[in-house]
């Protein structure tokens, strides 16, 4: 489990002295309840639509996950062996949880899904992702997207 | 992730994150963040099971509502299948049979009656790289025999390919294994994987081969990327069978 004292030691040693980016303050945007909101998924499991370019290596890059994707279309190029993959392989909801996000807005908790979600490569300095979240805010500001989940792996 | 938090959020989107890792999240500071007990690579937890996915997304996603922040909110209950420690194999039509014992020979003999016993590639599914099984093999142990890479995707780096080739042959390895009579839990997976098979033993003597080589994205896919940490203690605490190289001759196990 990812409670660190669980973990193989080399792994939880790796993980206790990654370096961390520091922020000088926590910006923080209200918004309307839940039921009004168009939620759109952030990966950073680096999946994306298969016959897409895969993540190679450390990119600081994004793929563009269409929300009609079927579940069976997406694959993952993360570079790390550490981690299990087999949830993801049987059910990419594990990783990726669109289909539970289509659930809560067919159940009026949520206002809408978003018609595009994003995956980036969790691998790669986050103070390098910066100038690629700055696109994908435009993306979703276009799309009219006033809520978003961060989905780790 | 909390990172992209800060900057989606200081573009005047509401972002509400799932955390793996308490001890970043803590450092980091996004906004809002819900943190799970579950295993790296299961933010969702358990596959197959809704209502608990469903439970940690709404969980996570309620946090939107909240009226000042930074929150770091914990998720009260462990995954299911974490807690009773097994998982059900999901039921798929049984075809082939489990090799028990590994043939004799080369490697490239031991791969190709495994793949054939397997079904391994035979079952579809889409893959990163966009190869085949065959094709992998064809450049894996083509880059061991000869020393030469020979790119089948030569818009890749062909290091980050043998990198990403050999996810590929573990999620083809996990399809063919679900097609079996036997399959195997989650937790059985990357042991089974890693010191039973031939696929497996690829890696292994991949990973010998790169881990000196001049390239240093081949030291760093050898030394870190083709092995997982707990399958390198795992072998070293407790040797299953003999490691050989592509010839079958013995090689020397890097600690």
């Amino acid at each position: 489990m990812a409670r660190l004292e669980g973990l193989p030691g080399p792994i939880r040693e790796h993980l206790e002295h990654l370096a961390c980016p520091s922020f000088d303050r926590t910006p923080w945007v209200t918004g309307g309840p839940l039921s009004g909101r168009r939620i759109a998924i952030v990966s950073t499991a680096g999946i994306h639509a298969k016959g897409d370019a895969p993540f190679i290596g450390f990119a600081d890059e994004f793929r563009i996950i269409p929300g009609q994707i079927r579940p069976d279309d997406l694959v993952m190029s993360h570079i790390s062996a550490n981690f299990d993959r087999t949830g993801f392989y049987r059910d990419p909801n594990v990783v990726f949880p669109l289909q539970r996000l289509k659930d809560l807005a067919d159940q009026g908790i949520i206002g809408a899904v978003a018609d595009r979600h994003y995956s980036f490569m969790g691998a790669t300095d986050p103070l390098r992702l910066e100038a690629a979240a700055g696109i994908v805010a435009a993306h979703m500001h276009a799309e009219g997207v006033d809520g978003v989940l961060l989905v780790p792996v | 992730m909390g990172g992209l938090g800060h900057y989606l959020e200081s573009q005047n989107l509401a972002t509400s994150g799932i955390s793996l890792i308490r001890l970043h999240t803590e450092k980091i500071r996004p906004p809002r963040a819900l943190w799970v007990p579950f295993d790296l690579g299961r933010p969702l937890g358990p596959p197959g099971d809704v209502a608990f996915q469903t439970r940690v997304l709404r969980t996570a996603l309620e946090l939107l509502e909240a009226p000042e922040g930074p929150i770091l909110a914990d998720f009260p209950d462990d995954a299911p299948s974490t807690a009773n420690g097994v998982e059900t194999p999901l039921q798929a039509c049984p075809i082939g049979i489990i090799p028990r014992e590994p043939s004799r020979g080369s490697l490239k003999s031991r791969l190709q009656k495994e793949m054939d016993d397997l079904e391994v590639g035979r079952r579809g599914g889409a893959t990163a790289s966009g190869l085949s099984a065959r094709a992998i093999i064809r450049f894996l142990l083509g880059f061991l025999e000869t020393g030469r890479l020979a790119s089948p995707k030569p818009q890749i780096d062909p290091f980050w390919l043998i990198q990403m080739a050999a996810e590929d042959l573990k999620a083809m390895y996990h399809r063919a294994r679900e097609g079996q009579t036997e399959p195997l839990d989650s937790s059985s997976f990357s042991p089974w994987f890693y010191q039973e098979t031939a696929a497996g033993e690829l890696l292994w003597v991949l990973r010998e081969r790169l881990s000196d080589h001049p390239d240093p994205t081949a030291r760093l896919v050898g030394q870190l990327l083709l092995v997982p940490i707990e399958e390198t203690v795992r072998r070293r605490n407790r040797p299953t069978r003999p490691h050989v190289g592509i010839s079958g001759e013995p090689v020397r196990r890097r600690p």
